[in-house]
């Protein structure tokens, strides 16, 4: 099932409500984000539509013209009502958007994926092994 | 028809390749057949940016998301615990943790010691060897000198601890509490030819630096270049049988979909805890009507799991976050029988970092503690990377009402019945949950985490497969003997985790490696009187 053009819309101004431009972040309807986003959405398309008819349902067709706090009422409505469906949506909203270069930098983060560059971990405090290196051993002898 | 071999072994994990790579050098004339092809590196997740995406489709370590052509279905409708597999040369170990812990002596004798379950009809002093020549092949980074633990052989460097793990270590100490670094199946030091770990963070979606030791990388090229045949997308439907009741070879589909009939002097079963009772149970015959080498009626039961239970503490120090392997650490501080805990036999906790940003999140939003909407990137900002925790794995105890059948109606690509997962979780089992989600809430709040969430058991944590096709000395109580050989079909062999009597309180594969090579050592040495 492919989405219509007019239902990849109004996800957008869903998207970007489950995670919005908000404190100095992108939301997830910025144009990048959401072009990735919904390229990605067509495996769960049924998901999708049934999102956008509830919220259509709860907001009486005027969702994208409500006021944020009142979208975000309804978005967790919807998100009780319809649970693993909406949670198909809200997964894919994330893992797009937490993979977006100007997201992860903003978070301080390396953009990109971890291979080939490899990532670095600091040794620790191995002193912190001693107390347990001065106890004998207890396993039980058969 | 095929010309006949002398072994044809059915599964490419982690025991196929330990018994191929043994029996290679009998100059017998050896194929392997697996369902799935050889991975490809280069298409592993953590070389593309969508890699925190992927682990959620196409190489997720579920087969119900992941559907790959290799795949089978299984119905676990009837099991809170769902299987993770993965079907292909390496087998499970493409998507492992490696955490490769060893049984304790006392895991072989349960019955013994504790009065549940039975023994085993081996012991760990068997063991032994075949645990050290595992853990040279596929290369083992550790410390050697653990309390909780029999002496090892010397090991690579441990892997780092890095914020994460120190953080957990010093909650273990603060409660006097044992812990000491995990072996890991992971190089941190050039291992035969693997470069070292690079901190990917991705093992449990396949290691792209080739630093984590999948047997596609450790024992199948040296088995390869002995001479032993792997043969891909071939799917095994039966094992076949003679009028004296010895095994002929097996029918299979190749990658036409043509079916074929491999015959063999020797056939060894290698497909794990689900998938051998189910080719043992779908090869019917006059003779085994009830399925192949199942005149106990133990093949598919006494399924074991390990039930998990996670405990994630949220500090106000930044922390590694997913950057490096999930492994650091153990604890087997509550590993042996203590009846004043209110239950029998006991766990290992195993640090677990952390996931990358988006896992986070997810994890972080599922739980409610960041929301979607308004407030999302504050709270976000606030637990990014400040999170880290732990898993306990608890010893399950064989029930035989705990089983893998064979559904009535559903089938796989093939049209090769499928199985059914029957499973619940003992009270034994809750009890010990409970009890390790309530220890394990003291390390982190005194390892200064200022907010714990613990839950149990994990849904998507049934990755070790046990116990289905057991070994013992009596065939009323047991499927294959005290060295592998099914007591019904004499030229039939069992070396995957189905074997197990006990799953004890670790991760299983050194020991299901370790089996796989003792097997082939005792056929090795029986040879010229093997099927009597
Ligand atoms: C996500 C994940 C994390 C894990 N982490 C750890 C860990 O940290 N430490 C640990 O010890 N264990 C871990 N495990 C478990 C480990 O992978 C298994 O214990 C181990 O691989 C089992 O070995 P096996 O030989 O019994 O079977 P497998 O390795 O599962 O191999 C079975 C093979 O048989 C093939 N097969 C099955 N049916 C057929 C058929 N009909 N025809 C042809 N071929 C068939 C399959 O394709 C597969 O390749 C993990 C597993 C997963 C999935
Ligand atoms: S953390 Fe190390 S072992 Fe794990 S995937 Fe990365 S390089 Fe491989």
């Amino acid at each position: 099932m492919a989405l219509t053009d007019q239902q990849i819309e109004a996800f957008r101004t869903i998207a970007g409500r489950i995670i919005p431009a908000e404190d100095g972040a992108l939301g997830a309807d910025d144009a990048t984000i959401f072009a990735d986003l919904s390229s990605s959405l067509n495996d769960i398309a049924p998901a999708i539509a049934s999102i956008i008819d509830a919220v259509n349902l709860e907001g009486f067709g005027r969702f994208a013209q409500l006021p944020s706090v009142e979208q975000d009422v309804i978005l967790r409505k919807v998100q009780g009502a319809l649970g693993m469906t909406f949670w198909a949506a809200v997964q894919r909203v994330t893992l797009c958007y937490y993979r977006d270069d100007r997201v992860l930098s903003a978070l301080g983060l390396r953009p990109g994926p971890p291979f080939p560059r490899g990532q670095v971990l600091e040794q620790g405090d191995w002193s912190l092994l001693d107390p347990v290196k001065a106890r004998q051993p207890f396993w039980r002898e058969t | 028809m095929l010309e006949t071999v002398d072994v044809v072994i059915v599964g490419a994990g982690a025991s196929g390749a330990a018994v191929a790579w043994s029996l290679a050098d009998t100059r017998m004339q050896i194929v392997c057949l697996d369902q799935g092809d050889w991975p490809n590196p280069a298409n592993f997740p953590s070389a593309g940016r969508d890699w925190e995406a992927r682990q959620h489709t196409d190489h997720s370590f579920n087969p119900s998301v992941r559907r790959a052509a290799a795949d089978y279905p299984i119905n676990e409708d009837a099991s809170p615990i769902k299987i993770a597999n993965y079907n292909g040369i390496g087998g499970g170990t493409v998507l492992y943790a490696g955490h490769f812990p060893r049984f304790h002596p006392s895991d072989f004798r349960v019955k013994t010691l504790d009065g549940v379950a039975d023994d085993w009809p081996i012991d760990y002093a068997t063991l032994e060897p075949f645990y050290d020549r595992n853990d040279a092949i596929m290369g083992v980074a550790g410390l050697r000198g653990d309390p909780a633990n029999p002496l090892k052989p010397e090991r690579m460097p441990p892997l780092p601890l890095g914020k994460s793990a120190a953080a957990v270590a010093r909650g273990f100490n603060a409660q006097g509490w044992h812990w000491w670094p995990s072996d890991s199946a992971i190089a941190t030091q050039e291992h035969e030819g693997r470069a070292p770990c690079i901190n990917l963070g991705h093992c449990l979606y396949g290691c792209a630096q080739g630093a984590k030791a999948s047997t596609d990388i450790t024992y199948w090229p040296l088995a390869v270049r002995a001479g032993v045949e792997v043969r891909t997308h071939s799917r095994v439907r039966e094992v076949c049988v003679d009028d004296q009741g010895m095994a002929t070879g097996v029918i299979y589909f190749d990658a036409a979909g043509q079916e074929q009939f491999q015959p063999a002097h020797m056939v060894i079963m290698a497909c794990n805890g689900v998938g051998t009772p189910r080719i043992l149970l779908n090869s019917r015959s006059k003779l085994f009507p009830d399925g192949l080498a199942n005149s106990s009626g133990l093949v598919g039961r006494n399924l074991m799991f390990h039930p998990y239970a996670s405990i994630t503490g949220y500090f106000d120090e930044p922390l590694d976050g997913g950057r490096g392997p999930s492994n650091g650490l153990w604890s087997q501080e509550f590993y042996e029988t203590d009846p004043g805990r209110g239950f029998v036999r006991g766990y290992t906790y195993e640090f677990s970092r952390g996931g990358g940003p988006a896992s986070q999140a997810l994890g972080a939003i599922g739980s409610g503690r960041v929301p979607i909407g308004s407030g999302h990137h504050k709270a976000f900002r606030k637990r990014l990377d400040h999170s880290t925790g732990m898993v306990a794995i608890c010893e399950d105890l064989p029930e035989a009402h705990n089983t893998v059948t064979l559904d009535p109606t559903l089938t796989d690509a093939h049209g090769i019945p499928a199985p059914k997962i029957n499973y619940t979780i003992s009270e034994n089992s809750q009890r010990m949950l409970d009890f390790a989600m309530a220890r394990g809430a003291e390390v982190m709040k005194a390892a200064g985490a200022y907010e714990v969430q613990t839950a149990a058991p994990l849904s998507f944590g049934g990755w070790h497969l046990m116990g289905t096709a057991r070994m013992g000395r009596d065939p009323k109580t047991s499927v294959v003997n005290d060295w592998g050989r099914s007591h019904d079909v004499k030229n039939l062999f069992v070396v995957d985790g189905s074997l197990f009597v006990t799953s004890a309180g670790v991760n299983p594969t050194s020991t299901i490696q370790a089996l796989a090579l003792y097997v082939a050592d005792a056929i090795k040495s029986r040879l010229a009187n093997l099927f009597d």
